[in-house]
């Protein structure tokens, strides 16, 4: 039974998958391609900066470089940074594209450097111009990292060392020709390079330094203006444009000319809006632009035409979304034109209004978005949160900027269903923090933004944050919120449960549990009853945390809030441990674990493997105990909770009593190296190794073979007579990772070929009769 | 070809004739009458290149209308509107006089004189800031009420040098 694909892991995914699709062909860049290909041939090569100026098509050259060089990798990652203008945000924004969370505690640097190990992994790095220092963590990781190469882009070189350079050039004549005509028919099907018309298209690709982005501009303007036309305006406004600040360089000038003629060429309306659209970081909606835009400016124009207004003339750009929701499309300015109608925005009276209704658009998208999280659609809700994220970060700035306490607030709570979910507690603290440092503000917004970040605090270990949210708790009575006070015993409750406050923890989350119920807060009612639950298991009351527990599965699922099921699910597990029913104690373990895989819940899986490595150690698999401890210790770490694992979180009897009796057991080596392997395995790897519970007879036929889990999935196929391509399909991996097991297989199995193999799989009983799993 | 009717007007009978926008500022303009492709005429120097109208375009000129000029063709009510801007950026505070208009079937001739002031560029001249005085010529081929096709040759009337006291 194979893994279901998650979300937030996103391991072994194709990886053509992970690269932004071309949308448009690639023109001219052959003799490129074939010298970048060289390139990355060479063995030392590590990092690869493609460099030239803007408009040149660094970016869409490197997509198809990197596509195809995937298959000489595990795993293609494509980020792009134009939306990051503060290189410290930089590593944060790989961090969170690879998965890896970012807390107060251990550097991101070395995090990032442990979650990616030795994986053969491409790193496509677009835009750095303007975050340069950010290459100095990059060289970092390279070094850390064996497996990992870089293809950057820039329009200046990052200058570490074991950087190499390559200055894309202009295109040539015949490409420039070919990409003007290509994009000209797409408006003017009719038109074509003629003899009387070529030499103008040879003209106006040479004022525009054949560069091909400003090539694609002016060819947009084929539907209404002739050949010479376009030629004629050109040479008559690119003799007067003074564009660019003062110390750009030379050519830099030249797509910002391109780029400023044909916005000229706008109208009055279309012009404003093309502005307008400055205002949006990391793209926008069509939802987002009707709001914001149409909002403001009231043209009155359909907003889908409007767009695609501006799409035809080659100003905006439809995105492609290889990870995000697919249903929603996506617009967006390239990095150069944003630039440009950013200088407009600056000089428009729109400006103010504009910002304003942005902001509100994305405190309102969250007060939308975020509460899905908790529901069974959680994975499409996130992808769209992550999309806004540029979105709502430059939103937030703008709030705390103006001040506009209430609201940001706002924007900062309302997340917290996101950042329980998948982790990166540390930013969303430091979103409260903030917000809470600006001046007055509602005050049970306040009191309300202080529980959260309560509740955030127990999870990051920082008790001190309990006196806060005392004083909340007060002003919350003081004030008659009840939402407020509900929250406020929530968080008091947690902290108490963190620390094994059996006095107080049952106090508070008692009456969180009334309050929220009351107030209609079904989610943290839920939550409350979980770690009631949890307390009175550690309490020794069985009993009454098998009554609670019971309970919380039921209202978990009826809600489809997937952490608490799969938190409820693990505890029962963990109720059934310790009366030493190890069976159901087993099965209840895997229910849970395969269903915060499936949701992506890397938070509860880091906790959940702690019982699964106490479940082997009940169940005399001390290896198997250590390896589980290895690994959940290293997917601690990458999402960002260091600190060790408290009692409550622990296995029953204790972590330190599993850690002893696991290293007596083994004894030290053995312990260790287990430990160390466990720490080096994917997490895919790991969850399967501790979700599956093999039959005897599985267990059996796979060690006379010695085959692994993963092996006997791809081996299934194989005997269903499934190409390396479909295998991959279906199991989400790489062709190429397929191979590999594939040959592992004839090896172990000690056969030549895949339908010797597929007959000693059948002979020997390797293969049961389990249809393989969606 | 056969004849068909021509009218033929001209403003030198009738000197200091001024434009439509100045006998009459706060009007809209001429009024339509699809038939008669000599208003059809009018109706866009006055409505739209005169007075800024440019809503009336699509009613004014055909999707597939083509118009010439000495530079390069435009292409379709959205080309028109771009060849308008060029003239209504270059001179916001323009004024439009129509010296002389023929019509003969389908053809309409007309030499007209646009005044303003020089403020942005125009067809690759730099803005003086002064009145500036240019004149042309077209011929437009009219169809159900609409501009198919224009021929259009527009020049900047040299300002004569000062002269020397």
């Amino acid at each position: 039974m194979a893994l279901p694909r998650s979300h937030q892991f996103d391991l072994g995914l194709d990886v053509q998958k992970r690269l932004p699709s071309d949308l448009t062909p690639l023109v001219g860049r052959e003799l490129a391609l074939r010298e970048i290909q060289r390139q990355f041939q060479q063995p030392d090569l590590r990092l690869l900066t493609l460099v030239g100026p803007g408009g040149v098509g660094k970016t869409r050259l490197a997509i198809r470089a990197a596509a195809e060089l995937a298959s000489d990798f595990d795993e293609v990652v494509f980020v792009d940074f134009s939306p990051i203008a503060d290189s410290a945000l930089a590593l944060s924004l790989l961090a969170r594209t690879l998965g890896v969370l970012e807390d107060g505690e251990a550097p991101l640097a070395h995090r990032l450097a442990t979650a990616i190990g030795n994986r053969q992994l491409l790193l496509v790095l677009d835009n750095l111009e303007r975050i340069l220092p950010f290459g100095s963590d990059v060289a970092m990781l390279l070094r850390s990292c064996p497996g990992t190469k870089a293809l950057v882009t820039s329009r200046a070189p990052l200058r570490v060392s074991g950087e190499q350079e390559y200055l894309v050039p202009p295109l040539d004549l015949p490409a420039a020709i070919e990409l003007f005509v290509a994009r000209a028919r797409a408006v003017r099907p009719s038109i074509s390079a003629t003899v009387e018309n070529e030499p103008v298209i040879v003209a106006i690709c040479r004022e525009l330094d054949m560069l091909p982005l400003a090539i694609e501009l002016a060819a947009a303007r084929a539907k209404v203006l002739s050949v010479d036309a376009i030629l004629a305006r050109l040479e008559h406004r690119l003799a007067l444009l003074t564009g660019g600040p003062q110390d750009s360089p030379e050519r830099q000038r030249s797509l910002r000319d391109a780029i400023a003629w044909s916005v000229e060429l706008l109208d009055e309306a279309d012009r404003r809006r093309f502005c307008s659209l400055a205002v949006f970081t990391g793209g926008f909606t069509i939802d987002a632009y009707e709001y914001v835009v149409e909002g403001t400016l009231s043209t009155g124009a359909d907003p889908l035409d409007a767009i695609f207004s501006l799409v035809d003339k080659n100003l905006v750009r439809v995105l492609d979304q290889p990870d995000g929701d697919q249903e929603i499309e996506r617009f967006g300015l390239l990095e150069t034109v944003r630039e440009y109608a950013s200088e407009l925005l600056a000089e428009s009276d729109d400006a103010a209004e504009l910002r304003n209704r942005h902001a509100m658009w994305c405190v309102e998208f969250v007060e939308l978005a975020a509460p899905m999280l908790v529901n069974g659609a959680a994975e499409r809700w996130a992808r769209r949160i992550d999309a806004e994220f540029p979105n709502l970060r430059s939103a937030l700035d703008w709030l705390l900027e103006q001040e506009r306490t209430d609201e940001a607030l706002r924007l900062s709570s309302e997340l917290w269903t996101y950042w329980m979910t998948f982790g990166g507690l540390g930013e969303g603290r430091q979103w409260l923090d903030n917000a809470l440092m600006l001046p007055g503000g509602t005050p049970s917004l306040r009191v309300r933004a202080v529980g959260i970040a309560g509740h955030f605090a127990s999870n990051q270990g920082d008790f001190a944050y309990e006196a806060q949210v005392q004083e909340a708790l007060t002003t919350s009575r003081l004030i008659g919120d009840p939402v407020g006070e509900a929250i406020a015993l929530y968080a008091l409750g947690d902290l108490a449960n963190e620390q094994n406050d059996f006095q107080r923890g049952p106090e508070y989350l008692e009456a969180a549990i009334a309050l929220c119920d009351q107030v209609g807060d079904e989610t943290r009612a839920t939550m409350a009853m979980v770690n009631l639950g949890s307390l009175a298991r550690r309490m020794g009351d069985d009993e009454r945390a098998a009554e609670l527990i019971g309970q919380t599965v039921e209202r978990a699922r009826a809600q489809q809030f997937g952490v608490a099921l799969t938190f409820s699910l693990n505890l029962m597990s963990r109720v059934a441990r310790a009366r030493g029913d190890l069976r159901t104690a087993r099965a209840l373990y895997q229910e849970s674990l395969e269903t915060a895989w499936k949701l992506g819940q890397r938070v509860t899986i880091a906790f959940i493997l702690l019982d699964g490595a106490a479940l082997a150690a009940a169940g005399d698999q001390p290896e198997r105990a250590a390896r589980l401890l290895g690994a959940a210790e290293s997917l601690r770490e990458t999402i960002g909770m260091p600190h060790e694992p408290s009692v409550s979180h622990a296995s029953g009897s204790g972590y330190d009593a599993v850690v002893t009796k696991i290293r007596v057991a083994l004894g030290e080596q053995k312990f260790e190296s287990a430990w160390n392997a466990g720490r080096s395995l994917p997490i895919e790897q790991a969850v399967e190794e501790a979700i599956w519970d093999e039959t005897a007879q599985a267990h059996a036929t796979r060690s006379q073979f010695g085959l692994t889990a993963r092996e006997l999935d791809v081996l299934r196929l194989l005997v269903a007579g499934r190409s390396d391509r479909q295998i991959g399909d279906a199991l989400f991996i790489s062709p190429r990772t397929a191979q590999v097991h594939v040959a592992n297989i004839l090896a172990k199995l000690d056969v030549p070929t895949r339908g010797a193999a597929a007959a000693t799989a059948l002979r020997f009983g390797v293969i049961d009769d389990a249809p393989l799993s969606q | 070809m056969k004849p068909t009717a021509c009218t033929f007007e001209s403003s030198h009978e009738q000197p200091g004739n001024r434009s439509d926008a100045q006998t009459n500022p706060a009007g809209t303009g001429i009024q339509p009458d699809p038939s008669n492709a000599e208003l059809v005429v009018r109706r866009f120097m006055s409505n739209v290149l005169e007075r800024g109208d440019v809503r009336q375009i699509p009613e004014l000129v055909a999707p597939d209308y083509v118009g010439h000029l000495g530079h390069g063709d435009y292409y379709g009510p959205e080309g028109a509107r771009i060849v308008v801007a060029m003239f209504r950026n270059a001179l916001p505070d323009l004024t439009v006089h129509l010296d002389d208009l023929l019509t003969c079937g389908d053809r309409v001739t007309r030499r007209f004189t646009i005044t303003g002031t020089h403020l942005a560029p125009l067809l690759g001249h730099p803005p003086t800031g002064e009145q500036t005085v240019l004149r042309g010529i077209g011929i437009d081929r009219v169809a159900q009420g609409r501009l198919q096709e224009s021929w259009l040759l527009v020049e900047i009337v040299p300002r004569a040098p000062p002269t020397h006291p």
